[in-house]
């Protein structure tokens, strides 16, 4: 017990380089600023009282829901455009701590405001790791941070490992959960539900295009028993640095699929979140080093 | 350990239980904590559950002066991806809270509607709603939107 109690200490509370953790976050604030840009057209309808208030809870004079009235079209595009500067900060990673609270307070109201209809899991754990990601110090190394502090934005200090450590775990999690349902599920126990996904409302052009090869049904019955077998090891496996790179491969090649066919491109994050796993010692070249503990450059 | 440490050890295994108790309620839809407290961890193990064979699509028309019914524009209201459209259409989070909810979300989005389109110029002494539901088709996405093949149904029960 005593031995498990200082493995899991050392896990969580060991500190360790800062590069893992900076990938992801640049991953994030890129992946962000994409995201968040396709609604720069539609900040009237989304966000403003020109658009439909669908509000998470409708605003009642005197509560605090009356923060949830939509603004004027100025107010708007104000908190639009804040939003972009928080996220900025984060890709940056300049003011981060500061950047990452506006971020994840803007990302909040407009979710309540609007978004709320449209939270599946891939916004949840864009929140998640925002919100992780935030309270990290990933700004601790190729950042603005460290070029004003040391001249050099490869200069790197250590930070806690823990935040590094609940993305992994997350991450896993993820994969071996969906796993679990894709096992038991009804739906999931055929390939129609994988046909059917190359000709919904998601569908991309070349889904519809591949779907009109009517290509016999045993071929998404595989597809359906590889996504299982896929879930089912990368829990497993992306913890293993000997099969890690057959693992990123392995994750990169299904979410690149998921973009071709349903367009749904944010979970290829997911990809560069696999240095999650990654010793972040790694990322650090051979024979330029330095120790954990103070402060280095790569 | 230092306290900060007993700190963000306490978050670690409050992080643990949480996402441990989505796990149960992923497989076996219990867990120790009620389903408001995990929803969000579930949330982030539970894509794509299952599959409808029809596509679906919010239809709102607004009743003229001559008592005729008329179809109104509904995309300038839900700009973004046919899917994205969908989610919102479809009022999930609403949904989530039961008929009743789903109901009073359905006549308020009547009543802007209304509204918006009197701001356009454009009157109508009520609006209704129902949903377009289709078949899928390889061939795109409103190839089968036919008359034979597209059927009205109640935005609330789906039915």
């Amino acid at each position: 017990m005593r031995k498990l109690l200082h493995a899991s200490r050392q896990f969580f509370l060991e500190p360790i380089a800062p590069h893992s953790l900076a990938v992801m976050r640049i991953a994030l604030g890129g992946t962000l600023v994409i995201l968040w840009l396709r609604y720069l057209p539609h900040v009237d309808m989304y966000f403003s009282h020109q658009g439909l208030a669908l509000p998470y809870i409708d605003p009642m004079p005197g509560s605090l829901s009356m923060l949830l009235t939509h603004p004027p079209l100025s107010v708007a595009y104000a908190l639009y455009g804040l939003l972009l500067i928080g996220i900025l900060g984060m890709l940056l990673g300049y003011g981060y701590r500061a950047a990452s609270l506006l971020t994840i307070v803007l990302l909040v109201y407009l979710g309540l405001l609007s978004f709320h209809n449209f939270l599946a899991s891939w916004g949840r754990l864009l929140f998640f790791t925002t919100v992780i990601l935030g309270m990290s110090g990933a700004d601790k190394t190729y950042s603005l941070r460290m070029y004003f502090k040391n001249g050099s934005w490869t200069a790197w200090e250590k930070v806690d490992a823990w935040p590094q450590r609940i993305l992994a775990i997350q991450i896993a999690m993820t994969y071996f959960g969906v796993g679990l349902q894709k096992t038991f599920l009804p739906d999931w126990q055929s390939g129609e539900i994988l046909a059917y996904a190359f000709v919904n409302g998601w569908s991309t052009p070349l889904a519809h295009t591949i779907a009109q090869w009517n290509m016999p049904m045993w071929v998404y019955d595989g597809m359906t028993i590889g996504v299982k077998i896929l879930h089912g090891a990368l829990p497993i496996t992306l913890w293993m640095p000997r099969y890690q790179k057959y693992a990123f491969a392995a994750g990169a090649a299904f979410h690149i699929g998921v973009t071709v066919v349903m367009g749904m491109w944010w979970f290829l994050l997911l990809v560069p979140l696999y240095a999650a796993f990654v010793n972040p010692q790694r990322f650090v070249k051979p024979g330029n080093s330095r120790p954990l503990h103070g402060t280095g450059k790569a | 350990m230092r306290i900060r440490d007993y700190g963000i050890s306490l978050g670690v295994a409050l992080y643990i239980f949480l996402t441990l108790n989505g796990l149960a309620y992923t497989v076996a839809q219990r867990s120790l904590l009620p389903r408001r407290a995990v929803r969000f961890f579930y949330g982030m193990l539970a894509p794509y559950q299952s599959y409808g064979t029809n596509n679906v699509e919010l239809v709102a028309e607004g009743k003229t002066k001559d008592g005729s019914w008329e179809t109104i524009d509904l995309l300038p209201y839900f700009p973004g991806s046919t899917g994205e459209r969908t989610f919102r259409e479809l009022l999930l989070s609403r949904r989530a809270q039961g008929e009743t909810a789903t109901a009073q979300g359905y006549a308020g989005l009547a009543e802007q509607i209304r509204i918006k389109e009197m701001d356009r110029g454009r009157s109508y002494s009520e609006v209704r709603l129902h949903i377009d539901t289709w078949p899928m088709a390889p061939d795109g996405y409103e190839v089968l939107r036919l008359p034979v093949f597209t059927k009205a149904i109640d935005p609330v029960s789906l039915e």
